[in-house]
């Protein structure tokens, strides 16, 4: 029975840590713009992740070692600290989004300025990882998150043809207002929004922070696979909305006020509040999830004492280091930069970056010395070598297709 | 990495100065009228008590950031030719329209919780009115001009 | 001196001929522990590789080809790459490596679990 409720909550809190402000943001900017068009790329970003995030879990749990770690011992000193610069980057990106989301969502609730919530958002952020054991800051974050369910039961209420969204999603076509350019350079950063390197990075280091052993691969793999396929559908559900009330009106998603609009149309102010409720704890998760990454990442690399399981003053780096990443994120958003625009960026980037976290991943997963009978299935080899290409092809066009589309605008 | 990043920087200065006149004028007009549709949208939902006020304030205050975004990079822009005059005179005014309405609805929406606020009220309804006059005219200027993509 | 200087550098023969870049240094641990959770490790030698100074990613070990066709690349990249004992380096200089005369080019691969 405790078993059970185990798997149930590892489950629950999965889906609900999916989303991050990446997803909420482009997947309601894809589904006022494209439509259901652009959704087949977040299911192709959910199984990749389902196939990465377990085999990253799985080296952590036989191995003992979280995902940069192996980077850094398969790639050398000089390949990996690039490796690292660019992962670092794009990461603190990510948590500066992020803390910019809680911000957000504060000024949603209280109508004060959200640059005024800036402060008190990172620090919020810092006293947690400080103090709150690792268990249940997940777990908190991840049911809390669940909130954001709202955005599928609005879609019902909202009673959409659904035949016209289904024909949307199963036969996809760029819309006549929008050019081909633009709908893959969409395409890339929703796929950038699912697949972010800062999953693997939390999720491995989370199985060593956890104490993760081969028994509890079973577990692991349940959490994965029921969780994250889940967590997809709400940013489905998040897209579908944006796209039945948003796109017919001719309102493309510029900011997070405008996100949560469809949610207030369906439910009135019950489901604005907990869709508020939601984003406030996705993006406060995620905000965790991220700063916590800058530090796992720093420290693996450099070989520092990491970890939530140790004291503060046990691993005084990795927690010094992700002061200076708050303070950073912090000074980024003090010059009034848009979070939402930097929120965009940091998919597209991270969508650059993929290649440099999953491959070392699957080359460990298939090393016998670490992983002695659990190395990778020649299913699973043959599922990671297309994504591989996937994930090359997406990280080579990014670049391009933002200069040529002007980053979508 | 950071190569990347002054590569796309230096790519857009370039793309934003050879942009046809026409499609900069197109961009504007799409992006305002996403902004006033917003912010009729969230007027409706607060008349119909469906969200609060915070939500409500918060969006209209987003889109005038937008409404202003769109302004200035209209502003950026010289005309050239007569034809492209008239064009500019033409979407700019409707740009001001557009500003000067949802700058009503959010004066409205101040005073609303104001202990005068009752006899404010209407102050709204006119501020929603003038939203969606403007949000006709964007609308036309759109058919006739595409969304500049 | 430390490794990295090391690394990278380009490697000559005692006739001056490029022979390729290390790519690796070779540690085995049969000293005598110099404490208490430590090895003792000795310096073998160096990796060079002529057509890249990159890492190996784990694929000095003979036994490990999977998964393809990463090994296979990763193996191939490698191609040609030697192991110079210790004794047979003359010069280790900064940016270069000089060899003995009549060094003679080991096999890099490791057998079995790496610890050869």
């Amino acid at each position: 029975m405790k078993r059970l409720l185990g798997v149930a909550l590892g489950i629950l809190t999965a889906i609900g840590g999916f989303v991050d402000i990446g997803d909420l943001v482009t997947n309601a900017v894809v589904g006022s713009r494209f439509g259901m068009s652009l959704i087949w790329v977040v299911g192709v970003g959910v199984i990749g992740i389902c196939l990465y995030a377990d085999m990253s879990g799985r080296v952590a749990a036989v191995s003992g070692r979280a995902t940069f770690e192996v980077i850094r011992e398969r790639l050398g000193p000089r390949a990996g600290l690039a490796n690292l610069g660019a992962s670092f980057f794009i990461n603190l990106m990510t948590v500066t989004a992020e803390i910019g989301g809680i911000a957000l969502a504060l000024q949603l609730v209280t109508s004060v300025h959200h640059l005024l919530w800036i402060p008190l958002a990172a620090f919020a952020v810092w006293l947690v990882i400080w103090r709150v054991r690792f268990k249940i800051m997940e777990n908190v974050a991840g049911l809390l998150g669940l909130c954001l369910v709202v955005f599928g039961v609005a879609l019902f209420l909202l009673n959409p043809d659904w035949g016209q969204l289904a024909g949307q999603a199963l036969a996809p076509a760029v819309p006549q207002t929008e050019n081909a350019a633009v709908y893959w350079f969409y395409a890339i950063a929703l796929f950038g929004a699912a697949m972010t390197p800062y999953e693997v990075f939390f999720f491995s280091s989370g199985a060593v922070e956890e104490g993760w052993k081969t028994k509890d691969l079973v577990q692991s793999r349940i959490n994965v696979l029921a969780g994250f396929p889940l967590g997809g559908m709400l940013s489905v559900a998040i897209a579908g909305c944006a796209a039945v009330v948003l796109l017919p009106a001719g309102i493309e998603v510029t900011s997070l006020s405008q996100i949560v609009l469809p949610v207030a149309e369906a439910g009135g102010k019950l489901a604005l509040a907990f869709a508020l409720v939601g984003i406030l704890a996705a993006t406060f998760g995620a905000a965790l999830e991220t700063t916590l990454s800058s530090g796992y990442t720093l420290a693996q690399f450099f070989g520092w004492s990491w970890g939530k399981f140790r004291s503060p003053v046990r691993a005084a780096r990795f927690h010094l280091s992700m002061i200076v990443c708050l303070l950073v994120a912090l000074a980024v958003l003090a010059t009034g930069a848009d979070p939402i625009l930097i929120t965009e960026y940091s998919v597209v980037f991270s969508a650059v970056a993929l290649p440099l976290t999953y491959l070392p991943i699957l080359i460990v997963a298939n090393d016998p010395q670490y992983m002695g009978t659990n190395v990778n299935s020649r299913t699973i080899n043959v599922a990671a070598n297309i994504y591989l290409l996937i994930i090359l092809a997406a990280s080579l066009c990014a670049i391009p297709l933002m200069i040529i589309t002007g980053a979508g605008a | 990495m950071s190569a990347a990043v002054l590569l796309f920087v230096l790519s857009q200065g370039l793309i934003a100065c050879s942009a046809p006149f026409e499609q900069v004028a197109a961009g504007a007009v799409n992006q305002a009228s996403s902004a006033v549709g917003t912010s009729v949208l969230s007027l409706d939902l607060l008349a119909r008590e469906q969200a609060g006020t915070p939500a409500v304030g918060t969006s209209l205050e987003d889109m005038a950031g937008e409404l202003e975004d769109a302004r200035k990079g209209l502003l950026d822009k010289v005309p050239a030719t007569a034809e492209e005059r008239g064009l500019h005179r033409e979407v700019i005014n409707a740009l001001v329209r557009a500003e000067t309405a949802l700058a009503l609805a959010r004066q409205a929406l101040e005073s609303k919780d104001s202990p005068a606020g009752d006899a404010h009220t209407p102050a709204l309804r006119d501020a929603r009115n003038a939203l969606a006059a403007s949000a006709k005219e964007l609308e036309g200027l759109r058919q006739r001009l595409g969304t500049g993509r | 001196m430390i490794l990295t200087d090391v690394l990278g550098s380009r490697v000559y023969g005692p006739d001056a001929t490029y022979l390729g870049r290390v790519a690796d240094a070779r540690f085995v641990l049969d000293q005598p522990p110099p404490g208490q959770l430590l090895a003792g490790a000795r310096l073998q030698g160096l990796i060079v590789s002529p057509h890249s100074a990159g890492s190996f990613m784990g694929y000095e070990r003979n036994n490990v080809n999977r998964p393809w066709p990463w090994a296979q690349l990763l193996k191939w990249w490698h191609r040609g790459s030697f192991l110079v004992l210790w004794a047979d380096i003359k010069v280790m200089g900064p940016e270069t490596v000089t060899l003995r005369e009549g060094f003679s080019a080991h096999d890099p691969g490791l057998e079995g679990a790496g610890t050869a």
